[in-house]
């Protein structure tokens, strides 16, 4: 099950080589089950595959326990994943060395979730955001230089230099965590939830500042969230999990204008003021997610679908074209 | 320039609307922030000294630190000389404290041995708190089967009375000052050690760490950039709690004839000295015991007060 397999193009339509590619990718985690000795997994990334264009953005969306963020800090290798190919500009990361592995990490980015907690509390803005550059051995006087150029950049000034982290709101707080992936000047940034903790009135302001520095640096963004309206403003394209799966994969516009998984339909009714393209009716999901742990026998989403036939149970359904660059994992996707 | 403007929201979650429906919150939260901004480093000193338990330590501590390094000046009798003539004096003109069983002038000895006391509890957590979190913070980042060993050894001796097993250690390296601060500190090893693991393991898996990683920083530049910088306000406050039991382990062991050896003087010793006497000559261990007291107290007051300020709500802006 690849989005990006060999007989079919990627669903984006950009020219040339991906600058990520992840292939069959496996990230389980180690649960103990009870019993002496027993030991599951929980799997978290579950046989994912898809690739990035250079400047494009991949939405990446789910519920909470999909494996969302698993999948964004499997590309940075903050987390090891089982199996799995991830190629970033050419070179496997799972393969690469630990010194190899740090000058890869300096091209691809990361903005975190909490804004606040991804500050440490002692260190001065002017120290936060020139971290790596100390780290990569730049100069005190042209790391100045650059962090002046950079809170500027993000819609700050240099006056909060001196200030620590605290003393800023959200969203100025995000400012700041933008500013720190910027500084090494990165060619992809995995955002993990970057505005799900902010106002909502500073959300549309922090994804406008990511939209510029996007177009300003030609930024690649793997954007994770579970706001389907941030991620439709965002995105080139949008992948859908469930349970570890890549259920449903197509451009953005496609994806909201025509979703051919249940699922993903269910999340487009939840969209609150959705538009005259959708439905009006709120299709509620009954249940819960099943545990990752024990994933339901086929389709993992047939214990919680109106359209549920024998066949899901018996047949899990791969992820296949179901229209050109659409890709949709349902036995009734036609 | 587009700053935010929802100090509210930040602190009271993402749903919260815009300032205008908790003018008196977001009102609070500007005069806190402010507050933290304009505060200098002298202020900060200021304000902690307008905390009553410390200010009240400090003075304790200064007044008997200032005396006993003041010896010299408060006193010309040598601590150690004896005169026949002289023996169990009752306080006096000419020995403000008495003297002992040999006629040594107490006041002089509480003062000279006030200096080993206070010194040798000093290089106790000292030492014990840079071994100590060494340890801690190796265990605690890099964790894994060798963290698990640590940690577990440092279970075994942290079952052990700690004073007892000081006084095996003294006994196996032998009597003396010098190896009863490596005894005590030994003691403390582990007390620091399991301290600063737990929480090294709770700031490693902070968001800030992994940013640093994704920044490309090593082990090493993590560890002194952002865990020992956020561990560092608990081992202060847990140095300054164990400075007064270091204190009192000392005197212990000068008292039972393991620590200082006679005839030099020290807090413990005195009260070795004058405790056959107690009945005769108050005074013998009533001096060294008030002052040892006093000084415990006087730490433990700053201790109470450090803790209070140090509380990383408060000095997140140091």
């Amino acid at each position: 099950m690849s989005v990006a397999d060999e007989t079919t193009a990627p669903a984006g339509e950009a020219a040339g080589a991906p600058l990520l590619e992840v292939r069959n990718l496996k990230t389980y985690f180690p649960v103990r089950a009870g019993g002496l000795g027993q030991s599951k997994w929980l799997k978290a990334v579950d046989d994912v595959s898809l690739s990035v264009e250079p400047g494009q953005t991949i939405g990446i969306v789910g519920e909470s326990g999909c494996g969302k963020s698993t999948l964004g800090r499997s590309i940075l290798r903050l987390v090891a994943p089982q199996s799995g190919e991830i190629v970033f500009d050419g070179e496997d990361v799972l393969a690469a060395a630990p010194a190899r592995l740090t000058a890869l990490r300096r091209h691809m980015q990361m903005i975190f979730q909490d804004p606040l907690g991804c500050l440490d509390p002692r260190m001065s803005v002017e120290a936060i955001i020139g971290e790596g550059l100390l780290i990569h051995g730049v100069p005190r006087a042209q790391r100045r230089e650059r962090v002046r150029e950079l809170i500027e950049v993000v819609g700050l000034n240099a006056a909060h230099l001196d200030r620590y982290p605290h003393e800023f709101s959200g969203g100025q707080r995000q400012r700041i965590g933008i500013a720190r992936a910027l500084a090494l000047r990165p060619k992809l940034i995995v955002a993990d939830e970057p505005v799900s903790a902010l106002d909502v009135s500073v959300q549309s302001q922090v994804l406008n500042l990511l939209r510029d520095v996007q177009q300003e640096f030609g930024l690649t963004y793997v954007f994770i969230a579970h706001d389907l309206a941030v991620v439709e403003y965002i995105s080139d394209r949008v992948a859908v999990m469930y349970l570890g799966k890549i259920v449903e994969f197509a451009r953005s516009a496609d994806l909201f204008a025509d979703p051919r998984m249940p699922y993903t339909e269910a999340l487009l009714s939840a969209i609150p003021g959705g538009g005259p393209a959708r439905k009006a009716k709120r299709i509620i999901l009954k249940g819960d997610v099943p545990s990752p742990v024990d994933p339901p026998s086929g389709c993992a989403f047939r214990t919680r679908c109106w359209k549920a036939q024998a066949v899901c149970a018996a047949e899990r359904p791969v992820l296949r074209e179901v229209r050109p660059h659409h890709h949709a994992a349902c036995h009734f996707a036609d | 320039m587009s700053v935010d403007i929802e100090p509210a929201a930040a602190t009271q979650g993402a749903a919260m609307p815009a300032a205008p429906a908790a003018p008196a919150a977001a009102a609070a939260v500007a005069a806190r922030e402010d507050i933290g901004r304009k505060m200098t480093r002298l202020a900060k000193i200021r304000r902690a000294l307008g905390h009553r338990s410390l200010a009240i330590g400090l003075v304790i501590c200064a007044v008997l630190v200032a005396m006993c390094a003041a010896a010299p000046l408060l006193t010309s009798i040598d601590p150690n000389a004896q005169d026949p003539w002289a023996t169990f004096q009752s306080p006096n003109a000419e020995h403000i404290m008495g003297t002992d069983a040999f006629g040594r002038d107490i006041f002089s000895r509480v003062l000279y041995g006030g200096r080993t006391t206070m010194v040798a509890s000093l290089s106790v957590v000292l030492l014990g708190s840079f071994v100590g979190t060494i340890v801690g913070l190796v265990a605690g980042y890099f964790g894994g089967a060798l963290g698990f060993v640590v940690m577990r050894f440092v279970d075994l001796l942290l079952a052990f009375p700690g004073i007892l097993l000081a006084l095996a250690i003294t006994a196996i390296l032998g009597p003396g000052l010098t190896n009863g601060i490596f005894a005590i500190a030994a003691i403390l090893v582990p007390v620091y050690a399991r301290l600063v693991e737990g929480a090294t393991v709770e700031i490693r898996g902070r968001p800030y760490v992994e940013a640093a990683v994704t920044l490309g920083a090593g082990p090493f530049f993590i560890i002194a950039r952002h865990i020992l910088p956020n561990v560092q306000s608990s081992v202060i406050v847990m140095t300054t709690t164990w400075l007064g039991i270091a204190a009192l382990w000392i005197t212990a062991l000068g008292f039972i004839g393991l620590g200082v050896q006679p005839p030099n003087p020290e807090w413990g010793a005195i009260l070795n000295d004058g405790q056959m006497y107690i009945t005769l000559a108050w005074w013998i261990t009533v001096f060294p015991g008030l002052m040892l007291s006093l000084f415990v107290v006087g730490v433990n007051l700053i201790g109470d007060g450090l803790r209070d300020e140090l509380d990383p709500t408060l000095t997140r802006a140091i």
